[in-house]
């Protein structure tokens, strides 16, 4: 004679599909990271609004004074900046969520947990990057209300930001990823920042154009990365656009299909043995 | 010496929830498993024992899809979990040696969110949250921080967690290992009530008591092989008889004494060990250890006490000391 245990005797889920991915997948890890997210919002809030609004303000109020407009251009300095800090903010969130964020989800065997449902590698990194996007979209949402409300973002077209914000948080969760799933340690996982992250902020044409360097370091700007999104955010927020546009739409994408394979396959690696 | 006449089981062919052939792990160069065989029947509970390093966690990682095969084949529920790891994965519930809690989110929600990522619909996996909570007494840390469980709760909360898709394949990674005797008792009804209600649970354990009260069947496993598979009492009966002899030194006896017993012992080809002045002396195939040709060797008293597994674990795997 069996005991009866209530939770025994429901009926089974069905694995449903489409193209090799499980939407339920992704859609639960999601909700997970939303969930604890939401846990801890005072933290996350400082992090998704104050420190880029702090420094939009700081650099578009501060340096702005000294710098009225742009040498050579009659655009305000701040009119200049906001739509790079946008997209300089897209670049880090979802790239601290896939760097840090993962090794600490790593080393917590929390991956080795939630792999013993039925879910792929391939829908963990996707699920990931997805969430890293929409705290991008939330950090770029806020930052645009304020540059609107002080009158440096004055365009409807700045909505079209979305598209490089999505772009670059693709591109940067997978490049944190790169690093997440290749780290000895945790030290490792802070070389993004380092090596990654401060670079691309300061040489990608956020802060001045690019005609001000030297030539060699003009050459090294056009391969920066975050270079072709801040010059598709700019054109959004000022509405004004030239053709060389669709190489930085091209160039992202380019660099998508380079660097999400290779996460993938590192993140394999480190999680199946 | 370590026998392996057993170590294939070939007891039965058909009502196997699982049937692992052959199976092989290589990490580099070291074989973490070596080429094992077993099954385990619909409604059993199977053990799998060893000193650490002997291959159980990894054995229990390729059963579950966690971890590819080098060599061999595991079949659960008819599926091969090569090919088809992630329908695997939806029909059997995973407890990891490590708890894997969720310590960003609280404990209904660790529970909420594997429900719903094993494929429950969000109103389902709620509803059976709080019946999985209930049934591992859980229920009054439904929000707690998973900082504020013990030990304990934690294991409970991680076995909890594997049951939220109602699998009927339980596979435990040493599901009671830290925990203090009060809690493992609570785990250990739990998963009794489990298997009751017809649940088959694969286990991997150190503690043999732990094995002898659960389990219908084990594995005892050593340097990525099975060395002898079968229900406690077969084993016990089979590598240690019914009783050990014990013989304790008294605090006189000599070192050359002590060498004496341990030359006469070895002249007659017995099974023994030696756990500080104690010499445990067992004979297999149910008969009782005779001691009177050793008793005059060196002062010591002789008792008698039931043999248990624990004697057949170490007669197996011997007592060096292993690492991870």
């Amino acid at each position: 004679m069996s005991t009866q245990v209530a939770f025994l005797n429901q009926t089974r889920s069905e694995l449903r599909t489409f193209a090799g991915i499980r939407s339920r997948s992704i859609s639960a890890l999601w909700l997970r990271h939303w969930f604890a997210f939401i846990r801890f919002w005072k933290y996350a809030i400082a992090f998704l609004f104050v420190e880029p609004v702090v420094m939009m303000i700081g650099v578009g109020v501060g340096i702005g004074r000294l710098v009225p407009t742009v040498p050579g251009t009659d655009i305000p300095y701040p009119e200049f900046v906001a739509p790079g800090i946008i997209v300089g903010s897209a670049m880090f969130v979802p790239m601290v969520e896939c760097s840090m964020g993962a090794y600490n989800r790593m080393e917590n065997q929390l991956y080795d947990t939630q792999l013993t449902a039925p879910l792929s590698i391939l829908e963990v990194l996707i699920a990931d990057i997805a969430f890293g996007t929409t705290r991008a979209f939330i950090s770029m949402a806020s930052i645009t209300v304020i540059a609107v409300a002080f009158g440096w973002i004055n365009e409807w077209t700045v909505v079209f930001v979305i598209i490089p914000v999505f772009l670059v948080s693709v591109l940067f969760g997978a490049i944190g990823f790169l690093f997440s799933s290749t780290a000895p340690h945790v030290a490792f996982v802070t070389l993004v920042f380092t090596v990654v992250g401060t670079p691309m902020f300061m040489f990608s044409g956020i802060f001045y154009p690019f005609e001000v360097l030297p030539d060699w370091a003009r050459t090294i700007s056009n391969f920066v990365p975050l270079a072709p999104a801040v010059n598709l955010s700019r054109a959004f927020s000022t509405n004004v656009y030239e053709p060389g546009l669709i190489w930085d739409v091209l160039f992202l994408i380019g660099m998508i299909i380079i660097v999400l394979p290779l996460s993938y396959i590192l993140l394999k690696r480190k999680l199946i043995k | 010496m370590v026998m392996k006449h057993s170590a294939i089981d070939n007891s039965h062919k058909n009502g196997h929830v699982v049937q692992v052939s052959g199976l092989v792990k290589l990490y580099d160069e070291l074989r973490a498993v070596d080429g094992i065989t077993f099954s385990v029947r619909r409604g059993e509970t199977f053990g799998l024992l060893g000193p650490n390093g002997a291959g159980k966690t990894t054995t229990m990682r390729m059963l579950a899809g966690l971890s590819p095969a080098t060599d061999g084949s595991v079949m659960v529920a008819g599926m091969d979990v090569a090919k088809s790891g992630r329908d695997v994965r939806n029909e059997i519930g995973v407890v990891t040696q490590h708890d894997g809690l969720d310590t960003t989110l609280v404990v209904h929600r660790n529970l909420e969110m594997h429900g719903y990522l094993a494929g429950l619909s969000y109103r389902d996996s709620i509803r059976r949250t709080k019946e999985v909570l209930g049934f591992f007494n859980l229920e009054t840390r439904a929000n707690a921080s998973i900082h504020a469980l013990s030990g304990g709760m934690k294991r409970r909360l991680a076995i909890a967690r594997a049951m939220m898709s109602s699998p009927q394949l339980l596979v435990m990674d040493e599901p009671t290992t830290g925990l203090d005797p009060q809690s493992r008792n609570r785990v250990w009804e739990q998963l009794g009530a489990l298997k009751e209600a017809g649940v088959t649970i694969i286990m991997s354990t150190h503690y043999m008591i732990e094995a002898e009260t659960l389990c219908d069947r084990l594995a005892i496993m050593d340097h990525g092989n099975i060395l002898d598979i079968g229900e406690p009492d077969e084993v016990v009966e089979h590598h240690v008889g019914a009783e050990v002899a014990i013989l304790q030194l008294s605090e006189n006896a000599t070192t050359e004494e002590r060498a004496a017993l341990r030359r006469q012992l070895d002249a007659e080809g017995r099974d023994y060990s030696e756990v500080g002045p104690r010499f445990l002396v067992t004979a297999p195939k149910g008969t009782k250890p005779e001691v009177a040709t050793l008793t005059g060797l060196a002062p010591m008293r002789v008792t008698y006490r039931p043999a248990h597994l624990e004697d057949v674990f170490l007669f197996l795997t011997g007592r060096e000391l292993r690492d991870e």
